[in-house]
């Protein structure tokens, strides 16, 4: 099987944390981590032995994805039904728990192949297979199998001789599988068709049969040939020789093949998709109509070569693969009008010099001089030099239906993905598609969804941007938050379920919400309006943000009915203290915070947000604490009064001591008037 | 009054006019007064004198020496001019009273006991209004503490600065919350 050294980490990872103890996929499936198949390790992640709980009880091994991979998610129930005997049978699937139920994976059950590889490595010699094994063992058991897939729409993408088996007593071959990742993901550059072979591999798009069949066609030559016949070729090599001979010369060129296999080989391996044979012309001639092939048509020759970067070029295929490659030097060569020059009179192609022309005018028309409007100006002119061939951006080589998956490529690889982002942005997919000389049907809706979704890019916050895109143009890509990564929380519910178990974690982030849960719960709970996403944005009141939290895991929690989260809930409440501290009176805030960590042990958001969002005490604390901040103004304003009072004594004698004192008076002299008077009336004579 | 020309000299005559009226009543009340009660007024004009200084001297517009020193100073004339309405009404009675140095004794001694109301009492008044004001500060202080205690500091700032701080807080959390995002 392929192996890509990157994911050797991952694969290693995941073997280790898998534990000993069996782990079940419900009651149908056993994943037995303790007897790791390395033979059956896939590039999305390690092999185990498995076992069937019911059923026929035949022999099969898991796949256990560590999501260093994009899951191939939309093509596994199709794959599911394919019951092939020429393709490996895909059992089952689904999520089990890992890590000592500290994690979860998404597990793929497989039959269990008897025989062993046609070959073991690419890079190393093998004997080869006979011409009559080939004939009679090898193309009948694969042609059913690309007449299988091509009934389905399923593009396999990983035909190569290192993922076919022997089955049991040369009974046929067994095709490998491809429902790990998505179609060509960890195919070698030789396997694809040079438009295929120069995307990146997150960016080579859905592919259709035909670029199976291409593959078919160089496995029948390696297989006859028993080696790899450019295994001394680098990949780039590869590529330009492809682009400057053919596949077919580049491929098989001197070598002796079998003569029964020259016209398919021949057919499957012309560049020109809409000439490569199908599934169709296969058939005929395995019906026994002899069809002759036609020579691969190889890009026009200019009568003069252009330099670029030290490299003379003589066609527009390979001018647009270098000036992707030296972007400062193409920009140059652009704007100095060398490329016109050379289209016009080099090539005599009027007509591409003006679409190169209008390829251009952008930049020129641009006020600065940016990296980005160079990156896009090259871009641009490739994609007209090139139409068939993938955009090419700022290293990032992606077809138009694979911009989502490209993009989550570069995220979970922990690549840059402002260059995918920039991609959708600057709309060069709407472009590729309109320098197509042929209409591209099936294109056509993924670019325009790829418009609909280029608004959101414009909004900061989480719930948009970036990952928003992300997880729009990826409907089954789990939930790439670091904050629930080893969780593999593909849905809604799912993702709930994964806070719960991260609430447990000690390392685990300060608040259960980050930039991938908010653009996941966007994208994948349709319910939600994005007008809740925006109380995330930077300076909107922390209160809001956290009621707007609880109110969308509260609807989660409800429309699906999942399980008391008291976990989830505690985590919340750890965070909830601006929600608290709305409540001015500090008698009050005890109460709500008893009853919020009352409410949380029994685990129900709604409950959490009825406690922490009553309009009516909230009201009632509000007015109560305007008369508080009243009382204490006029507290305030009587002790300053009082205290300018008595440091003036003087003015208190001076006022109304004095004014008592005379009052005093009056009083005493009254009172001795009349006692005066009544001791002379009554009293006699002095 | 309407007459422009002597617009200028009717208002001063006017004001004396009002004065000397009530100048007049005073003259048709007391005078007749005076004259039945002379024995009485002259002995109330040498006993008062205390007062009448009182109310020279002091610079107070209330008047407030004369109004303590006055009432007492009168309790120490009014035995005598009792007396003498009970005994003999005339201004022989009234020198032979003058003439008795315990008469000035009395009439002096009850003025000067006004004088000691007036600078005694103030001060004991002054004293007693710290002590209740401080007492009134305490109890403020600790309703206060009370509502500080209850509501928060909050309720101790001003609006301006409650909003600032409501502000600040608000952008503090939204700055603080993203650590997740962060990690994103």
């Amino acid at each position: 099987m392929p192996s890509d050294p990157q994911f050797a980490d991952t694969r290693a990872d995941a073997r280790k944390d898998g534990g000993s103890e069996p782990v079940r996929l419900g009651d149908r499936y056993e994943v037995l981590p303790g007897q790791p198949l390395t033979a059956f390790d896939g590039i999305a992640g390690p092999a185990f032995a498995a076992r069937m709980l019911r059923g026929r009880r035949s022999e099969c091994f898991a796949l256990i994805l560590s999501g260093g991979v994009p899951p191939r998610g939309d093509a596994l129930s199709t794959l599911m039904s394919i019951d092939n005997p020429g393709i490996m049978k895909l059992l089952d699937f689904g999520h089990v728990e890992w890590n000592q139920g500290a994690g979860r994976r998404q597990a793929l059950f497989f039959e269990r192949p008897m025989g062993r590889r046609l070959m073991a490595s690419l890079t190393g010699g093998a004997d080869s297979v006979p011409d009559d094994q080939i004939m009679r063992v090898v193309i009948p058991s694969m042609a059913a199998v690309l007449r299988d897939l091509a009934g389905r729409g399923i593009t396999h993408g990983g035909i190569r001789p290192t993922n076919m088996f022997l089955r049991e007593s040369n009974a046929g071959v067994l095709l490998g599988e491809c429902a790990s990742a998505p179609p060509g993901y960890g195919q070698p550059a030789l396997f694809e068709p040079v438009e295929r072979a120069m995307a990146t591999p997150g960016g080579r798009g859905r592919g259709s049969i035909l670029d199976d069949m291409y593959a078919f066609g160089v496995t029948l030559v390696v297989l006859a040939l028993g080696r790899n016949p450019v295994h001394d070729m680098s990949d780039e090599a590869l590529i330009d020789a492809k682009i400057d001979k053919g596949s077919f010369a580049t491929i098989v060129g001197n070598a002796r093949l079998p003569q029964d296999l020259v016209e398919p080989v021949r057919g499957m391996l012309l560049d020109d998709s809409k000439q490569r044979w199908g599934v169709n012309q296969f058939d005929l001639w395995l019906s026994g109509r002899r069809l002759s092939p036609k020579q691969s048509q190889l890009p026009k020759r200019a009568v003069r070569p252009l330099e670029l970067a030290g490299r003379e070029v003589w066609h527009c295929r390979g001018l647009a693969r270098l000036m992707a490659a030296n972007v400062p030097a193409a920009a140059t060569l652009i704007e100095g009008g060398d490329v016109d020059r050379w289209l016009r009179r080099g090539l005599s192609d009027e007509l591409l010099a003006e679409t190169v022309a209008s390829a251009a005018e952008p930049a020129a028309a641009a006020t600065s001089r940016s990296s980005s409007v160079v990156d896009r100006m090259v871009a641009r002119v490739a994609m007209a030099l090139d139409p068939h061939a993938p955009i090419r951006y700022r290293g990032k080589a992606v077809l138009p239906d694979s911009i989502g998956l490209a993009l989550a490529d570069s995220f979970v690889r922990r690549e840059a993905t402002q260059p995918v982002a920039e991609i959708i942005a600057w709309q060069l997919p709407a472009y590729w598609l309109n320098v197509q000389p042929e209409g591209k049907v099936e294109v056509a809706p993924l670019v325009q969804a790829l418009e609909s979704v280029h608004p959101l890019l414009e909004r900061a916050g989480p719930g948009f941007g970036i990952e928003r895109v992300l997880y729009e143009t990826n409907p089954h890509l789990q939930c790439l938050s670091p904050v629930v990564s080893d969780f593999h929380a593909a849905t809604p519910p799912d993702l709930l379920t994964a806070l719960e178990l991260a609430s447990a974690q000690s390392d685990r982030a300060r608040e259960p919400l980050d930039r991938h849960i908010a653009a996941f719960l966007a994208a994948r709970h349709r319910r939600l309006e994005d007008a809740l996403f925006l109380q995330f944005m930077p300076g909107v009141d922390p209160v809001r943000r956290i009621t707007a939290l609880i109110s969308i895991f509260g609807d989660i929690q409800v429309r699906f009915s999942i399980d008391p989260l008291p976990g989830l809930c505690r985590w919340l409440a750890s965070v909830m203290d601006p929600t608290f501290a709305r409540f001015h009176n500090r008698k009050n805030r005890e109460v709500v915070r008893k009853q919020v960590e009352k409410v949380a042990s029994e685990g129900k958001l709604p409950e959490l947000l009825r406690a922490v969002d009553d309009p009516e005490a909230i009201r009632k604390d509000a007015m109560g604490f305007a008369g508080a901040r009243r009382d204490y103004k006029r507290a305030v304003a009587e002790g300053e009064r009082l205290r300018e009072k008595i440091a003036d004594t003087v003015s208190i004698t001076e006022t109304v001591g004095r004014q008592v004192a005379s009052v005093i008076a009056w009083l005493l002299g009254i009172a001795v008037s009349a006692l005066l008077g009544m001791m002379i009336m009554f009293g006699g004579s002095r | 009054m309407t007459d422009g020309k002597s617009h200028g000299k009717k208002k001063p005559h006017k004001a004396s006019g009002g004065g000397g009226g009530a100048f007049v009543t005073f003259l048709l009340v007391v005078t007749p007064a005076v004259l039945f009660a002379m024995p009485t007024t002259v002995l109330a004009a040498v006993g008062m004198i205390p007062s009448l200084v009182a109310y020279v001297a002091d610079r107070d517009p209330a008047k407030s020496a004369s109004m303590t020193v006055a009432p007492i100073n009168v309790c120490g004339i009014l035995p005598f001019a009792m007396d003498m309405w009970k005994h003999q009404h005339t201004m022989q009675a009234a020198m032979h009273l003058l003439g008795d140095p315990l008469t000035w004794l009395v009439m002096y001694g009850a003025a000067a006991v006004g004088w000691a109301l007036y600078f005694l009492i103030p001060p004991i008044v002054t004293n007693f209004e710290v002590m209740r004001a401080e007492s009134r500060i305490e109890v403020l202080t600790a309703k206060k503490a009370e509502l500080t205690e209850e509501w928060g500091p909050d309720v101790a700032i001003s609006d301006e600065a409650l909003l600032e701080k409501n502000k600040a807080s608000a952008q503090a959390q939204s700055l603080g919350a993203p650590s997740g995002q962060a990690k994103a």
